[in-house]
């Protein structure tokens, strides 16, 4: 898993979360940044883009033959 | 007899029916959120065709060219991802104060809720806090900003003379931004003057394992 983004301003709650997930399974559980501003939290799989509005989800990847 | 017999060969199924055929190499399952709010994500290729999953336990199988959505069940998926859906840590508890007109000082309310949050905070290991300022919309944005960053160091210090390890607690003034209840511009609200503490549970979770 790679973290390409992530920026936070606790005064102002602006900030964006980009994540890659490369192998393996992740859950993925938002916080006040996606609550504030869904379109500011992207993960990325080898294949598809997930984006998120207020949510708690599961990415499975596996080894592409 | 039962039901119940019949119970495991539903479980193997659900499960199967998820693996389905040609074998996916991505998955994603929307979970239900804690509170039972609605929530979605929506799953797109690069290639570009896209799918919205809405309902809890909704799963998007996606291979190269295409994503098919199928609906699973609670059973299947807390058996399929245990591991997963048991790691989530604790959810963070929090506690609202509020504070007299323009001033660091708690209302006589609040002095008690202190005390328990205090004796609550006392019993975890590796306490993680965020306390957060505000204030009503009286006065000036500056004024403001630096008044709810001083009622939420007003109550950091507190932690320290109670032994409680304060490296894991930070501390954020949000002015006026967030008022508890919306009243008019340049009125005075005292509910509006709060500081909201979230405690997160995580670090105690892990630091007794």
């Amino acid at each position: 898993m790679v973290i390409d983004q992530y920026s936070f301003n606790p005064v102002t709650r602006e900030g964006r979360v980009e994540t890659s997930i490369l192998k393996g399974t992740l859950r993925f559980v938002t916080g006040l940044i996606g609550w504030l501003n869904p379109g500011a939290i992207k993960v990325t799989t080898p294949t598809a883009v997930i984006g998120v509005r207020g949510t708690d989800f599961i990415v499975e990847v596996h080894d592409v033959k | 007899m039962s039901n119940k017999r019949y119970y495991p060969i539903f479980i193997l199924l659900a499960v199967m029916q998820i693996a389905g055929c040609s074998t996916p190499s991505e998955r994603v399952i929307l979970l239900p959120r804690p509170d039972g709010s609605p929530s979605a994500v929506v799953v797109q290729l690069k290639a570009g065709a896209a799918v919205v999953l809405d309902r809890p336990y909704m799963v998007a199988a996606v291979t190269k060219n295409e994503i098919r959505t199928v609906q699973a069940d609670e059973v299947a998926i807390n058996l399929r991802y245990k591991e997963l859906i048991e790691a989530l840590p604790a959810s963070p508890r929090s506690y609202l104060l509020f504070f007299d007109f323009g001033d660091t000082q708690l209302t006589p309310e609040s002095e008690n809720i202190v005390q328990d949050m205090l004796s609550d905070i006392k019993k975890l290991p590796a306490p993680e806090l965020i306390i957060i300022g505000h204030t009503d919309v009286i006065g000036t944005d500056d004024f403001n900003d630096e008044l709810s960053r001083q009622r939420a160091i007003r109550v950091f210090e507190m932690l320290k003379p109670k032994g409680i390890d304060t490296r894991l607690v930070s501390t954020v003034g949000r002015g006026s931004r967030d008022p508890l209840v919306t009243n008019k511009k340049g009125e005075s609200e005292a509910r509006n003057r709060w500081v909201w503490k979230p405690l997160e549970g995580w670090a105690r979770k892990s630091m007794i394992k």
